[in-house]
């Protein structure tokens, strides 16, 4: 008789957790009413708001298809904390549905004194420019006057076509966190896998006839800060990754249980279409024919690709998983990055050459992915050459203007998704290193009796240290780069004689530009003395602010670069120097720095300065040594040569 | 005030009866699809302008009206792309009314070309598949396509039409845009009934504009009931008749490219355009109309055919706007706006304090959501409940407030900076995109505008400072001039030492006020702690400078003086070498460089509002230095309203430098461009000379050595 009396206690148990979204099943002494007596204070020292309860419920009735259900209730304590009152969703306008968006403000009390109405929202378009999708975005705002209050929203997504599972962050930058819950909920065939990042939180797992079900739950979690140069947010709180095994968008179904079948079914959506059209044909054997040098061809097919096309982000088709055909490319000109690597893929075939997609996650500050846990955690494709004998080249196909085989720290020393035909393959992404990554100037000053000089300067950037200057310079005008050079150039005052910035167009890796300057009253004059600053163009100023007590690991560099200047003064006659500054030479475990000024035999003062850095991250304590080498450098840079006439 | 240098106006029906003007056009046709001139084709380079991205070869316009008086606006445009910069020209978005479901975008075409080596034309087509029609906000819609296979050297070409049920949608055009044009032709054939207004502003004038008169038999839907405008007709019949209908051309040729520069209201104030406005609904001037209303025809009398005004005078304008529900029916009539005013001001006897009282109460209570135009998306009541409001709803619920309590106020609409200038001659609702408020306490005129809580009564949005505005009052409206009620002013105090290692340590007073209040309020509140507000903003200047402790007082009191007081060190601050002490007089506000960098202007620098900064930093050298030289007193003068002065003293041990800059205009003509340019370029010259110290003793051991003695 015992065993009867069990089984039902279990059932209503399971039926609680999975039962509909409205319910609400909250640890025991929960306030509901959300009351600000129920607070910790010492949970919410110094904060602005409180996440009273973050609730998420994923619900996947199948493998194409899922409700999600999101419940988050946050006291807003002050007036700084008053935009915890704005709520914005984005959703797929084609493969989400949204609906039962409500939302309310209690008082200090937990008295309601307001509901969300159709006035308080809105909903547009999230795409724009050169940009084609079904993304959208619902705001609601929901605002109070008197502090504290609370504000309440709850919304239901439902989804038709599911490639990402939720990710999980119960917390947002500063505000403390009360409650929080994950619960997901799926049939046990498409077999739900998750992994935890950032700490130990077990799911409390139960089963519910054919579904599994599992539940995250946090507790009296404080504020979290990011500090200067720390991590990146995913990888200081707790986040819970799900992905599903199985699953389906738009009729076509996928398994992702391991990186090799999550590649196969990449591959399967967008094989066969890489059919050219003839004059595409020809047009690569013309190139090609008569090479013998396999790189060489695909510089000669990368640099007709970027010729030929240009980026235009279209997130149609398949849920924004499938290109379009290399043919529809070849014809318009344009494409997203899926599509321009596809057609690039195409054309190195025409001319028997192997290649490969890579699904990355391109940014410049990005968190790592997680290998053992096959998701879609990309966001961007590239493409791999094979050249045989281990060797290869990494092409980025949606920029015109990179040079060939160059990623940058968009897409650098990373973990990618090779997709192979049998299937996807982790790799990892060349890292790059300082010498690679060069600014080396050259300038030629001739100082006037006045303080008015004239400087020819030249510049050359490689690697990593032409991105910035390129892709601001690319797609400019003429009369843009000349605005362009006036921003950039880092003098009070100053007239551009000539500029030579051609080289910008050449989609090299080493980027030589030369500029001519007039530089009126560039050694300021005071009575009989002139004060000339020796650094002519890269005087750095910023010095990271302090921090009362450094907790996280810290990354100075996003890469490693080297950086040398040399500027030769030309002085006016009759003038003698008066004051020079002592050489500086700083050697730190971020970089090294060194200064100097010297008058050579033949009267011409010559500056030289060099900064090489690391790119490494180092632990807390490290922080305020490099605000020491940071602020030494700053100094360092301000020097000037005082002259003064006979 | 700023004036564009032409301006004409026109009634387009006072015309119609004239004689007929003869096509005066020799080069009057339209470019034809597909036909596109060889040396277009071969164009490499502009040489008018050698900046250009690309030169927009044709942009044709032409408006007409089809049946049911639907008006049709087909555009052609032809643009040759010179580099990869233009490539942005050749995605094209067309922005359209979708609330109320009467216009829609069609026909749409589009074409690239490509002359090869050799001459040949290599031509793509744009597929259906590249336009995408797109909602916006649930207002507009969109229209985006993109021309296929650029590259430098195309030609591209489109073509589309928009159609349009409301009279009331006829599209301006703007002949002169951020790239040359070589060629703009706008064309317009307007039936007698349909009487536009319309305004053209520029500095170029057109080099045709010609009109002719033509009759022709029209048909459309009549409905005593509806109105024409919306074109909402209710009990449909038809109407045909003998119409005339009114042919413009205007055609601008080789049109300078109009680009934005610093210190400008907007290039919208600048460019050659054209703009319409529906003034009246009017009835033909044949005798007689054919009526068919179901199934029955009769001849009824033109003379019968109402009269409906649109737009007529800044009179009825006021009118309009004080009946409208979504503008003037807001006011006075909201409860819950009415009994939180008079909470507000219990116990306040005097107007202007009453006036403040609501002024903050909004201030610090209503989140301004960012938007402005002229009418309320929702009741005022619902707005105080959502503490969320646009400009408008604000400007409304203020006035609202304010006259519940028994004060004079009115909502005064207004053009913003970016928005561009009023032409007050001339009553259009779209020449406004903000309101603000005008009250008027013992015949004292006051203008608010609460969309932001840092700042206090006394001042209106830097946006706001744009010439003058429109005093919705009915009747009486009128115009009232928007001054700045104060300047950018603040005032710095340093006291500080100068050590032998070059450190400079001290204590510092500021006081700010006028705008330069709320501009160190705004960084205030976004600084993390005073600390940082004091050591980025205050002392940004000094690289590398520390604060000590730093006391705010009137932080919150916005009306008030912000002032600071903070103690701080510069580590580096002079430059130690040898028997020398280098350093700058001038630690704080130092003019580096000239903010004025382009050589030449056609446009006049609007700096909005008045300066005033003055400093004075007294200096205690360290012992065993003497001054050896110090910087020349200074005093520069710009006739215009400029003026700037600096004197340094040496008084015992300590060096005295004052400072004045101020500027009592805002708004300098392109014809003094060059010497405001030399104003801030001899200020930048005087702020960078440095003082000179000297070891006095020759066999001072150590420089700490020194110090203690």
């Amino acid at each position: 008789m015992r065993r009867f009396l069990i089984a039902p206690v279990a059932a209503c148990f399971v039926l609680a957790l999975a039962g509909p979204a409205t319910a609400q099943d909250l640890p025991d002494g929960f306030d509901e009413t959300f009351a600000v007596s129920s607070l910790d204070s010492k949970l919410t020292l110094g904060a602005d708001a409180v996440v009273r309860l973050e609730v998420l419920r994923f619900e996947v009735h199948n493998q194409g298809r899922a409700t999600r259900t999101v419940r988050r209730v946050v006291t807003v304590l002050n007036r700084d904390g008053r935009e915890e009152g704005e709520l914005y969703i984005p959703y797929d306008g084609r493969l989400g549905r949204l609906k039962q968006l409500t939302g309310r403000i209690s008082d200090a009390n937990g008295k309601v004194v307001r509901k969300l109405t159709e006035a308080d929202q809105e909903d547009y378009s999230a795409t724009s420019g050169y940009s084609y999708g079904e993304g959208r975005v619902r705001v609601a705002q929901l605002y109070y006057d008197t502090y504290p209050y609370t504000v309440a929203f709850e919304y239901e997504i439902l989804h038709d076509g599911l490639v990402n599972w939720p990710t999980w962050y119960p917390q947002q930058e500063g505000i403390p966190v009360v409650y929080g819950r994950f619960d997901l909920i799926a049939p046990r065939d498409v077999a739900a896998r998750y992994t935890v990042q950032g700490g130990t939180l077990e799911p409390e797992v139960s089963r519910r006839g054919s579904r599994d079900v599992l539940r995250w739950e946090i507790r009296e979690q404080p504020a979290v800060e990011l500090e200067p140069f720390g991590p990146v947010w995913q990888d200081q709180v707790i986040v819970v990754h799900t992905a599903p095994t199985k699953f389906e968008v738009e009729g076509s179904r996928g398994d992702m249980s391991s990186w090799r079948s999550f590649g196969q079914w990449y591959h399967a959506l967008n094989d066969g279409r890489a059919a050219l059209p003839p004059d595409a044909r020809n047009d690569v054997h013309r190139l090609t024919s008569g090479l013998s040098d396999t790189r060489e061809k695909v510089r000669r097919l990368y640099s007709y690709m970027q010729e030929k096309t240009r980026y235009v982000s279209i997130q149609l088709g398949l849920g924004g998983w499938q290109t379009f055909d290399a043919a529809y490319v070849h014809e318009r000109g344009y494409g997203d990055c899926k599509a321009l690597t596809n057609y690039m893929q195409a054309l190195l075939g025409e001319a028997g050459i192997t290649s490969f997609p890579v699904l990355i996650y391109g940014g410049r500050r990005t968190p790592e992915i997680l290998t053992d846990f096959p998701s879609n955690q990309f966001n961007h494709v590239i493409l791999y050459v094979d050249l045989g004998d281990g060797e290869g080249v990494w092409l980025e196909n949606t920029d015109q203007t990179i040079p060939f085989g160059h990623l940058g720290n968009f897409t650098q020393d990373r973990h990618a998704l090779l997709i192979r035909p049998g299937g996807g393959e982790l790799v990892r992404t060349p890292r790059s290193e300082a010498f690679q990554n060069q600014r080396v100037l050259h300038a030629e000053v001739i100082l006037g009796p006045s303080g008015d000089a004239t400087a020819q300067v030249q510049k050359r950037h490689t690697g990593n240290e032409q991105d910035a200057i390129r892709q601001q310079l690319a797609n400019r005008s003429g009369r843009e780069r000349g605005l362009w050079l006036h921003e950039y150039i880092d003098v009070p005052n100053f007239e551009i004689v000539s500029a030579d910035l051609s080289a910008v167009d050449a989609r090299t890796l080493s980027l030589a530009l030369s500029v001519t300057l007039t530089l009126p009253r560039y050694a300021a004059r005071t009575g009989k003395r002139l004060f000339l600053p020796v650094n002519l163009l890269h005087r750095w100023t910023y010095v990271p602010g302090a921090t009362e007590e450094r907790t996280q690991p810290v990354e100075f560099f996003r890469h490693a670069f080297f950086h040398v200047d040399t500027v030769r003064y030309e002085l006016p006659e009759g003038f003698v120097v008066e004051a020079i500054p002592e050489p500086v030479e700083i050697e730190t475990a971020f970089g090294r720095y060194l200064a100097r000024a010297e008058v050579e035999p033949g009267g011409t003062l010559v500056y030289y300065r060099e900064v090489q850095v690391a790119q490494a991250i180092f632990p807390a304590e490290h922080y305020d040594a490099f605000r020491d080498f940071m602020r030494q450098i700053c100094q360092a840079d301000q020097a000037q040569v005082v002259l003064v006439a006979q | 005030m700023k004036k564009p240098t032409m301006l004409f106006l026109s009634f387009l029906m006072a015309v119609g009866a004239g004689p007929s003007y003869a096509q005066q056009g020799q080069n009057g046709q339209p470019p034809k699809w597909g036909e596109i001139p060889p040396e277009h084709l071969q164009m490499d380079h502009y040489a008018p302008d050698s900046s250009a991205a690309v030169v927009i070869l044709a942009d044709y316009g032409n408006v007409f009206f089809e049946n049911d008086l639907d008006l049709a606006f087909e555009r052609h445009t032809r643009i040759k792309i010179l580099t990869e910069a233009g490539y942005d020209w050749g995605s094209v978005t067309v922005v359209y009314h979708a609330d109320d479901r009467t216009q829609r975008v069609k026909d749409i075409k589009g074409r690239t070309y490509y002359a090869e080596e050799g001459g040949r034309v290599e031509t793509h087509e744009m597929e259906k598949g590249s336009v995408f029609d797109e909602d916006v906000d649930g207002v507009w819609r969109r229209v985006r396509f993109t021309l296929p296979a650029l590259q430098p050297g195309s030609v591209i070409e489109y073509r589309y039409k928009v159609v349009s049920t409301n009279a009331r949608y006829f599209p301006d055009w703007a002949f002169q845009k951020s790239e040359p044009v070589l060629w703009s032709e706008y064309r317009a054939e307007i039936p007698e009934i349909l009487r536009y207004v319309s305004v053209y502003q520029g500095e170029l004038e057109p080099d045709v504009a010609e009109q002719s008169s033509h009759t022709r038999t029209m048909h459309w839907t009549i409905d005593m009931s509806s109105d024409y405008a919306t074109g909402r007709a209710q009990r449909m019949a038809n109407a045909s008749t003998q119409v005339k209908s009114i042919r413009h051309r205007w055609v601008m040729r080789d049109v300078p490219a109009l680009r934005s520069e610093p210190y400008m209201t907007t290039p919208e104030d600048y460019r050659a355009k054209i703009r319409f406005e529906l003034a009246e609904i009017g009835r033909p001037s044949a005798q007689w109309v054919q009526v068919t209303y179901q199934g029955q025809t009769a001849q009824v009398p033109a003379a019968q055919f109402p009269v409906t005004p649109v737009m007529t005078t800044w009179e009825q304008l006021a009118e309009e706007l004080t009946e409208s529900r979504r503008f003037g029916k807001q006011i006075g009539r909201q409860r819950e706006v009415r009994t939180q005013a008079r909470a507000i001001v219990e116990g306040i006897a005097e107007p202007e304090q009453q006036m403040q009282a609501l002024y903050d109460y909004l201030r610090t209570t209503i989140v301004w959501t960012g938007e402005h135009g002229v009418y309320c998306e929702r009741d005022l009541d619902d707005a105080l409940k959502a503490r969320s409001a646009n400009s408008q709803e604000l400007a409304l619920l203020l006035v609202s407030m304010l006259r519940d309590v028994g004060l004079e106020a009115h909502p005064v609409l207004i053009s913003t900076r970016s928005h561009g200038q009023i032409l007050p001659l001339y009553p259009l609702v779209s020449q406004f995109d903000a309101v603000i408020v005008y009250v008027e306490i013992d015949g004292v005129g006051y203008l608010l505008d609460a969309t932001d809580p840092l700042r206090p009564h006394t001042l209106l949005p830097y946006e706001a400072l744009n010439g003058s505005g429109f005093l919705v009052r009915h009747p009486g409206p009128a115009w009232v001039t928007i001054t700045p009620a104060d300047q950018y002013r603040h005032e710095r105090v340093v006291k500080a030492q100068l050590d032998t290692a070059g450190t400079l340590s001290g204590s510092i007073e500021t006081s700010d006020d006028g705008y330069s209040a709320l501009a160190n309020r705004r960084a205030l509140d976004e600084a993390e702690t005073p600390e940082d507000f004091v050591q980025n903003t205050i002392l940004d200047d000094l690289d590398g400078a520390l604060v000590d402790s730093c006391t705010l007082t009137n932080e919150q009191a916005v009306t008030e003086q912000l002032e600071t007081e903070a103690s701080f060190s510069a580590p580096g601050y002079a430059q130690v070498m040898g028997d020398f002490i280098y350093f700058n007089p001038t630690p704080l506000g130092r003019l580096t460089e000239n903010p004025l960098r382009l050589a030449t202007r056609t446009f006049p620098v609007d700096l909005a509002y008045p300066r005033q900064q003055i400093y004075t930093v007294s200096l205690k050298l360290p012992e065993g230095y003497a001054v050896q030289e110090t910087p020349q007193d200074v005093s520069i003068l710009l006739p215009e309203g400029g003026q700037y002065q600096r004197l340094i003293a040496v008084r015992g041990d300590t060096l005295v430098t004052q400072s004045e800059f101020t500027m009592s205009q805002s708004i300098f003509e392109p014809e003094c461009y060059e010497r405001l340019r030399s104003f801030f370029e001899q200020i930048v010259a005087a702020e960078a000379e440095q003082v000179v110290l000297k070891r006095v003793t020759e066999s001072a051991d150590t420089v700490d050595g020194a110090a203690e003695r």
